[in-house]
């Protein structure tokens, strides 16, 4: 049996290598070193999806998850041991907050939501997200400041959206420079504005 | 050690080949068709013991009107092409009007000359002053009948495997890319580069998010800012662009397979370059620029494109490729031959007409044949192979890929 695999010795999560079931126990293996013990998951967990091997909490030093011995995201709900950890790219949107969307939850599954309801979506997340969305503790002017950076957008009606218990880890602050350069270029490009020019350019010419 | 002997092509120019093509490029987009039915003519040529050389032609979109750096690109890209060790003879097709037809002055941008001065045994076609298609394609038959006189004599000689310099690249990755199919390259990147060898990586975009270990990984503090600086225009560039694209790394299949943040992926991809600590980069290069002689570990600067980022490997002089997948690609280049390797057995069951190895997860994880094991008893052997003719699953199925990047606008 294949069961869960870990890529370096200071990870705090393995790799599921295969499709896992609900409350069974699978050997866990180690890179170079074979199989180094066991772990109950707490929920079904889909091949190639990842588990935590202890308990993470974003409130404390545990919020770093630890793959291939860096960091590479952090939680932002408390994980117990055995949890699948994905990604959550779900921010709100205030213009999309009055509708239903389809939301296909990545490797969480599918579901359609009412954003006006607090809604179970697997064991937590979704729970967590759209409470504190109720509660009002969202600051709505920036919906991402609760949610942390996701994948870089913000869902819009009918859009793809994953939920998760994990943040990307904040983005290091490199080429801001080349980016506003990029962007003014890029929308020039689209813009009527760059045609007008071109036209008061060649009137000058004239 | 005489495991490492093998048998390769000597050029002239010192380097060494494991192909012996004979190629017809040309030197802007609409020659395609002409060198396409010069190709088609001498289909059923092939030679060397394994049926491995044959006459390829390329096709590309640039060659005309380039603006900005674009235009050295595209230069070097064909320099690289024609001059390449895996090319035994060049026939260059132009119309006669492109940015690259010149052939009457010895000038930066003339390419027959710089060819020769290669030591490439070069003819040149041209497409206005042949008089049409037709008078052209009979008139390419002809020349790459010479070629072939140059070409059939030559005899692969003694080698070894430090001459080899493999391009590394990944694509249509996956969990198990970065657990499995990319720690094994690695550990054969090491063997290699402990050999005396050297390898080449590229697709900067994919260093995002591991940027504070491949700068760990840089040789020297000049190379590190040069990888701080390309790091942060892609990262910049992607942030302006992509974003309106509301589309990033990880891409959304990444992501269905359980890939969560661009940090996951990028060190899941950065298994590819090796684990030995005492390995550094040695060199940041430009894209298509020429890859040093001297042994060593290089990264070059490129899309995560693998198509281009592997074309700019290429044509800096790699003359193999290791191409690490989780999901399958088909991908080939005219060039080289590309060994595919995947850990994912689903993906090598599914494609298996264009995957050649498949790292066996179970006995790695057991212990019962670890990775490095894997990488020195089934890599190793298959790569040497490869090298002395044995064809990959994409030279079999006639996969020519190749491609020029393009960063300005056509104009």
């Amino acid at each position: 049996m294949r069961g869960l695999y870990k890529a370096n010795s200071e990870d705090n999560v393995a790799t599921a290598l295969m499709d896992l079931k609900k409350g069974e126990t699978y050997p866990l293996f180690e890179v170079d070193r074979g199989e180094i013990g066991s772990l109950t998951v707490v929920r079904d967990i889909p091949q190639y999806a990842k588990v935590s091997l202890s308990e993470l909490n974003p409130e404390n030093n545990t919020r770093l998850v630890i793959k291939f011995g860096y960091p590479i995201a952090q939680v932002s709900v408390p994980v117990p041991a055995g949890m699948l950890l994905h990604i959550s790219s779900f921010a709100f949107d205030v213009r999309a907050a009055d509708l239903y969307v389809t939301i296909p939850f990545g490797i969480l599954g599918t579901a359609k939501v009412d954003l006006k309801q607090v809604v179970h979506v697997g064991d937590i997340e979704m729970a967590l997200a759209m409470k504190s969305y109720l509660e009002g503790s969202f600051d709505l002017s920036n919906p991402r400041t609760i949610l942390g950076e996701t994948l870089g957008h913000n869902p819009q009606r009918g859009s793809d959206i994953h939920v998760g218990n994990l943040f990307a880890l904040p983005e290091k602050n490199r080429g801001n420079k080349v980016e506003s350069i990029i962007t003014a270029y890029y929308n020039l490009m689209k813009s009527q504005l760059f045609l007008d020019q071109l036209k008061k350019k060649g009137g000058k010419q004239k | 050690m005489s495991d490492n002997l093998l048998q390769a092509y000597r050029n002239l120019n010192r380097s060494v080949g494991i192909r012996n093509h004979i190629l017809i490029l040309p030197t802007v987009f609409c020659c395609s068709n002409v060198v396409r039915k010069i190709e088609r003519h001498f289909e059923q040529t092939i030679w060397g013991d394994h049926g491995e050389n044959s006459v390829v032609a390329v096709t590309h979109g640039a060659g005309c009107c380039h603006s900005g750096f674009d235009y050295q690109v595209a230069f070097s890209t064909l320099l690289g092409a024609g001059s390449h060790p895996n090319v035994g003879a060049c026939l260059i097709v132009g119309l006669g009007c492109g940015q690259f037809c010149k052939t009457y002055e010895n000038g930066t941008f003339n390419l027959i000359s710089r060819l020769r001065a290669r030591g490439v045994e070069v003819r040149y076609l041209g497409v206005q002053a042949a008089g049409g298609t037709e008078k052209a394609i009979d008139q390419g038959i002809v020349l790459v009948r010479e070629l072939m006189a140059v070409v059939s004599p030559r005899k692969r000689s003694e080698c070894d495997l430090a001459d080899i310099t493999p391009a590394i690249l990944n694509g249509g990755s996956d969990p198990t890319s970065g657990l499995f199919s990319n720690p094994t390259v690695g550990h054969f990147v090491d063997h290699l580069i402990d050999q005396g060898g050297s390898a080449v990586f590229s697709q900067t975009s994919e260093l995002c998010g591991a940027e504070d270990y491949f700068l760990k990984k840089c040789a020297s503090d000049t190379q590190q800012g040069t990888l701080s600086t390309m790091i942060g225009f892609y990262s910049g560039m992607g942030r302006a662009l992509i974003r309106d694209a509301r589309e990033g790394e990880p891409t959304p299949g990444n992501i269905r397979s359980g890939l969560s943040t661009i940090a996951e992926k990028s060190l899941g991809n950065s298994r590819k370059i090796g684990h030995n600590p005492k390995i550094k980069i040695q060199r940041i290069l430009s894209y298509a620029l020429k890859i040093p002689s001297h042994s060593g570990l290089y990264f070059m600067e490129g899309p995560g494109q693998d198509l281009l980022c592997l074309t700019g490997m290429l044509v800096g002089g790699a003359t193999i490729s290791l191409f690490t997948t989780g999901m399958g690609s088909p991908l080939g280049h005219a060039l080289a031959p590309v060994i595919k390797v995947t850990a994912n057995g689903q993906t090598s069951v599914k494609m298996s007409a264009n995957i050649d190895v498949l790292v066996n997860i179970d006995e790695v994880i057991s212990n019962k044949k670890t990775m490095k094991d894997f990488a020195l008893s089934v890599i190793k052997p298959l790569f040497i192979a490869v090298s002395e003719g044995q064809r990959t699953k994409s030279e079999v199925q006639g996969q020519r890929d190749f491609g020029i990047r393009e960063l300005w606008p056509i104009l």
